[in-house]
């Protein structure tokens, strides 16, 4: 046992490179793994609502009619659950984290105009069949119902 | 004997890092009596289980603390995969004993900075902590996160770690395993730090077992109360633990039980990596947990923590219930308080690792 057992450490930290780093003149070190902060390519979303449904701080709300992805960054607690549940791949996870900010604000995302639905040009013949189908159709309800009316 | 006074210690107080409150009664420079007093950092986490679903919950029980966050997120998750029969693959367990003794590492690195500042070694504080970067910059580079994980999840875990990468943190926990070992060397040998916590705050066997008191703390007074060698899962049982105890009892025995834990953590994770098997890391989980209970244990770096759920056959658990270590410590911290010096009470909370917001919740 001794006193000032530390000593020698404590000296020989005095000619070593600091432990710390100088952190805004400095850049942190990022590992590939880092949760920061979820981005979306909204060009590429279908708006199935999967993230939302799969956050635990109900940090994203999706608005399927009006095409709208938000998200409550300051609710947000980076699971990754989102990113891990999306369908179409079009979430991914930045290894910055959000900017601090004054307010809460909400970042809204607004998705392009639905694409046109593909018109479809039929034939006569294939009027004709569609015609036949739905008087087939019919005939069958009604007799359906006479048996039934008879029983 | 003079007129016995009253002094508050805490919740606001230089050396805890957590508030407790403790009425001290004093008669000269002696604690006669000390009581406590919990509850204000109580967040009410039990009951959000009745409002997220079973699976996101996990993120949740992971909040309960800080510092033993994996542990919590683990124990929940193995409550609710033993009331819905999950096996979880053997992969997935060794990944789980891995972080999990990682959380040990980083946890007790932390414990001996705050042991460190409560009795004012400066420096020594900041040589655990610098230490203890290293852990948590192999957390960071595993699972993204360096305090909050969200690596476990019902049924296995989320990210695998490559074999190149396993490699890659046994040589640094060699590294540091030389630095602890510098570091034990200087605690061990220091005189000042003898003088401090040597004879203070004797638990006697007969008093661990009857206050039930459980971790380090039960280690220290000879009693081997650990639940990693029953049945805790992991890869423990495969690789032939025993639990590490001392006799005296003392503050300085409680603190050689944490330093000699830091060494075996690193055995522990070694031999993860060496018998580490292939195959996957999760199985997918169908339905909802049927209606009945399971209840379940794990050895966090403070204690046996105990984990019950409840479940209704919904989305919701009905009731989740967590015993943290802390808990059943702090009757037995009551009475190490009884009839030591004034001076000696910061050393003797910290030495039971106090964690609150565990403890409340």
């Amino acid at each position: 046992m001794s006193y000032l057992a530390f000593a020698r450490e404590m000296i020989g930290n005095l000619f070593k490179p600091p432990a710390t780093s100088e952190y805004p003149f400095t850049p942190t070190k990022v590992y590939e793994a880092d949760r920061g902060k979820v981005l979306n390519d909204i060009n590429n979303c279908i708006f199935c609502g999967m993230c939302m449904r799969n956050c635990p701080s109900d940090a994203i709300t999706v608005d399927r009619n009006a095409r709208t992805w938000k998200i409550n960054r300051f609710a947000c607690v980076q699971c990754r659950e989102c990113v891990t549940n999306c369908p179409k791949k079009c979430l991914s996870m930045d290894t910055e984290y959000t900017a601090p900010d004054t307010k809460k604000t909400e970042e809204v995302l607004q998705g392009p105009p639905p694409p046109p639905k593909p018109q479809v040009v039929l034939t006569e013949a294939q009027k004709a069949a569609i015609a036949a189908a739905q008087a087939k159709k019919a005939a069958a309800a009604k007799a359906a119902a006479e048996s039934k009316a008879n029983a | 004997m003079g007129k016995s006074t009253v002094i508050p210690f805490g919740p606001q107080h230089p050396v805890l890092p957590e508030p407790i409150h403790l009425d001290l009664e004093l008669q000269d420079e002696k604690v006669v009596r000390a009581s406590t007093s919990i509850g204000y950092v109580h967040r009410g986490l039990e009951k959000l289980v009745e409002k997220r679903g079973f699976q996101e919950y996990v993120y949740v029980a992971e909040r309960v603390c800080g510092i033993c966050s994996f542990g919590h997120g683990w124990g929940y998750s193995k409550a609710v995969e033993g009331l819905m029969g999950i096996e979880v693959p053997k992969r997935a367990e060794y990944l789980r004993t891995i972080w999990h003794e990682l959380s040990r590492l980083h946890s007790h690195l932390l414990w001996v900075g705050l042991g460190a500042d409560g009795m004012g070694f400066e420096s020594l504080f900041m040589h655990a902590w610098r230490l203890r970067e290293i852990i948590l910059d192999i957390f960071e580079s595993t699972t993204g996160g360096r305090v909050i994980f969200s690596a476990c999840k019902v049924g296995g875990v989320r990210r695998d770690i490559a074999d190149s990468e396993l490699k890659e943190i046994v040589a640094r926990l060699d590294k540091l395993k030389k630095e602890i070992d510098a570091m034990i060397y200087i605690i061990l040998g220091d005189e000042t730090i003898h003088a401090r916590l040597r004879r203070v705050g004797v638990v006697t066997l007969e008093d661990a077992i009857a206050l039930g008191c459980v971790g380090p703390t039960a280690r220290a007074s000879g009693l081997p109360l650990d639940y990693r060698c029953g049945d805790e899962g992991g890869a423990y049982k495969d690789l032939g633990f025993r639990p590490i105890t001392e006799t005296e009892g003392d503050c300085f025995a409680r603190c050689k039980v944490r330093l000699r834990e830091l060494l075996q953590s690193i055995d522990i994770i070694k031999g993860c990596v060496e018998n580490m098997p292939a195959g996957d890391i999760a199985v997918p989980v169908k339905g909802f947990p049927p209606a009945a209970e399971h209840f379940t244990r794990v050895e966090q770096p403070r204690g046996e923590a105990l984990y019950y759920v409840k479940g209704n056959k919904t989305k919701n658990l009905e009731r989740f219930r967590l015993r943290t270590p802390t808990n059943v410590n702090i009757p037995v911290l009551v009475k190490m308080l009884q009839g030591c010096d004034l001076a000696d009470v910061p050393n003797i909370i910290l030495t039971i690792d106090p964690c609150i917001s565990c403890c409340e919740r």
